[in-house]
């Protein structure tokens, strides 16, 4: 905090702030192609982001661990930033989180007792300021519902990673800022691959694709733009649209 | 033995019917007494009684003077004690109830340790069949026990042998509960008749909470834990606790925490109503004004977001937040415990691929392996939930020996498995039985 010696000094900072609308906070991973994909190069807090699987691909846990400790680390009070795990069916395993580089120190896991509850709780932890991410599935959402929850996270300032399933039923309705579609790969002995899509983006290269890798042993992770789509592209590369 | 037996040993025994409960309100009354040489004492069933002396020096002189000045009030009431000082609760019960030779008062944590170097196991206050276990393995002295690695305790025996080591050292402290001195700060009201409309009954409640947080400001505190009981004429009374995690005192904030943790509660179905209300302030501690800022507010404000959060997801779904932390296990499935509060980590985080998302019972399954020729084949193939996946790429085994005097876990061999469409499965093979199980996915 600076030091203030004079009214004036005082005054002109506080101008400063009213005139000054409130940036959006945004993160970015540090994963190069991973982040040329998303609207701006960075992620937007105060928003949900929503990672989506087929039908019978298992949910993103991964990819959801990869962004939420990328959120996390961007949080103004990093070291004691909250991050919500939904985890009803008791299954999340911490050592794991801890080994993809989540320190466990700001990690809750909300159990509810009752189905019903989950949404309800999601949105309090989303509209708290004090908690850096939150993470739950979703299934179904009616119009009334996904708004509230865009709503929270704007008013929390936090991160929302909602897993989901894609397919018209489930995820027809949506209030997110970017959508990623997460399919597995085949990897090798060193990584765990992963192919990324981004289905929905204001100013994002939506439907590009990126191959990420996770290192197995390190959790190291790297993303990779696959040769196919490179081969269409012309030399030059092409200018981004701008963002408002 | 029996007294019929003890009779027959010893003719002129003395013997008396034993009274637990008059013992524990004799133990309590003695413990109110203490309370001159110190204002945080806890009586501890059935015989023990805790003073906490730190910053007493001053007042009486030193460590050594208040243990003359105990051991003397009770040889006056004609009470037999044993009295000991030390820097952790666990030592000085260990002292004095074990360490005849002993220097009473011990002042460090090198004498402390010196001090219990030679008293048996018993001293740390353990269950009988592990002291006895502890025994049967040659250890005979707390020196002994305590020169054995962590981890290996850690896997022998229960989580309480390393907590109680801990406590003794002074790594963990030891939580005591006091004893409360204050008047205790309630509020009821009784109905004329039975009330069932649950909006008349928080009109109520906001009443008697201006009483209490009126008496709360003039004594200088905020309250951390409440009761809220609705008595019914011919049930049992409805009760809630209201945990907070800051002392607060604001009628509104309190209201609103009261409200969510009476949410499901109906009036009977019979239409007996509520006949009144009481809530009770279980817990109190001194409430610090803080003023706020003009600049560098929003720091503090995330915090007590954070701290207002806790307590609306307590009060509304109770149970619904866990704070998981790290345990010294090799067993993947004890390797992660869950606590209601937030726990300090302790233990570092294991090397090794471990799944994202682990089952909670193991799934069989079907496998076929890669024939080898020692009994390390790698899986090819397996059959889950009717499906055939293949397994081009496996690496393992990661061995885990069971836990083998605990006489239910057996040694397992876990591989990490992908299958050709890039999932990756976490698999065991139960070594004495030869059956195969998915654990886990790396998803």
């Amino acid at each position: 905090m600076q030091q203030i010696t004079s009214k004036d000094e005082l005054l002109s900072l506080l101008k400063q702030r009213v005139a000054r609308p409130r940036a959006t906070e945004r993160f970015s991973t540090g994963v190069g192609a991973l982040d040329d994909l998303a609207p701006d190069g960075t992620f937007q807090c105060g928003a949900i982001h929503e990672l989506l699987a087929a039908a019978v691909d298992p949910l993103p846990v991964s990819f959801a661990l990869i962004l939420a400790r990328a959120a996390q680390q961007h949080h103004k009070r990093a070291s004691d930033a909250l991050v919500a795990w939904s985890d009803p069916a008791h299954e999340i395993y911490a050592p794991a989180l801890a080994a993809g580089g989540l320190p466990l120190r700001g990690l809750v896991l909300l159990r509810p007792r009752k189905a019903l509850d989950e949404l309800r709780i999601v949105m309090e932890c989303l509209r708290c300021p004090g908690v850096a991410v939150t993470v739950a599935t979703v299934g179904r959402l009616t119009r009334v519902e996904a708004r509230r929850l865009q709503l929270a996270a704007e008013r929390g300032g936090g991160v929302g990673l909602l897993l989901r399933r894609f397919d018209a039923r489930s995820s027809a309705i949506y209030a997110a800022a970017t959508r990623w579609l997460v399919t597995p790969a085949p990897g090798n002995e060193q990584c765990q691959r992963w192919s990324v899509e981004l289905m929905h983006g204001h100013g994002g290269r939506v439907g590009e694709s990126v191959l990420l890798e996770v290192d197995r042993e390190s959790s190291q992770v790297h993303a990779v733009r696959p040769f196919a789509t490179l081969a269409d592209r012309p030399l030059k590369a092409t200018p981004r649209r701008a963002t408002a | 033995m029996m007294l019929a037996e003890a009779c027959a040993y010893c003719a002129d025994l003395l013997h008396l019917p034993a009274t637990p409960d008059d013992d524990a309100r004799a133990l309590e009354a003695l413990a109110r007494w203490l309370v001159r040489f110190s204002p945080r004492v806890s009586p501890c069933l059935p015989h023990c009684i805790f003073l906490d002396v730190t910053g007493m020096e001053r007042l009486f002189g030193g460590p050594a003077a208040v243990r003359q000045l105990v051991a003397d009030a009770l040889v006056a009431f004609g009470i037999s004690a044993g009295i000991a000082v030390a820097p952790t609760p666990g030592a000085a019960w260990a002292i004095a109830t074990f360490g005849r030779g002993s220097p009473p008062v011990v002042h460090d944590r090198d004498q402390m340790l010196q001090a219990v170097a030679s008293l048996p196991p018993e001293a740390l206050r353990l269950d009988g069949n592990v002291t006895v276990m502890l025994r049967r393995l040659g250890i005979d002295t707390m020196a002994a026990l305590l020169r054995l690695p962590r981890n290996q305790l850690a896997t022998r025996f229960d989580s309480i042998v390393l907590r109680r080591i801990d406590q003794l050292t002074g790594d963990v402290t030891e939580p005591l509960v006091f004893l409360e001195h204050q008047t205790p700060l309630r509020a009821a009201m009784q109905f004329e008749g039975a009330m069932e409309n649950l909006e008349t009954i928080h009109a109520a409640i906001q009443h008697l909470l201006k009483e209490v947080t009126a008496e709360l400001t003039r004594r200088g505190q905020g309250a951390r834990q409440l009761r809220v009981t609705l008595p019914r004429p011919y049930a049992s009374p409805i009760e809630r606790m209201i945990h907070l995690t800051r002392p607060a005192r604001s009628v509104s904030g309190l209201l609103e925490l009261i409200r969510f943790a009476l949410e499901g509660v109906r009036a009977d179905d019979r239409g007996d109503g509520f006949m009144g209300v009481r809530i009770d302030v279980v817990r109190s501690e001194p409430f610090i004004e803080e003023q706020s800022m003009l600049l560098g507010a929003e720091e503090k404000h995330a915090a007590t977001e954070q701290a207002h959060l806790i307590e609306r997801l307590h009060a509304r779904f109770d149970g619904c937040m866990e704070w998981p932390a790290l345990v010294e296990s090799r067993m993947p499935e004890r390797a992660m415990t869950c606590a209601s509060v937030p726990s300090p980590q302790t233990c570092p985080p294991r090397r090794g691929a471990r799944p994202t998302r682990l089952l909670r019972e193991p799934q069989s399954l079907r496998v076929i392996v890669m024939p080898s020729e020692g009994l390390d084949g790698l899986p090819v193939s397996m059959t889950h939930a009717n499906q055939v996946h293949r397994l081009p790429r496996a690496r393992g085994p990661e061995r885990i020996v069971g836990q083998w005097w605990d006489g239910r876990w057996k040694t397992r061999d876990y591989f990490d498995a992908e299958d050709e469409t890039g999932r990756r499965y976490w698999l065991f093979r139960v070594v004495e039985t030869g059956r195969w199980f998915l654990h886990g996915m790396f998803e």
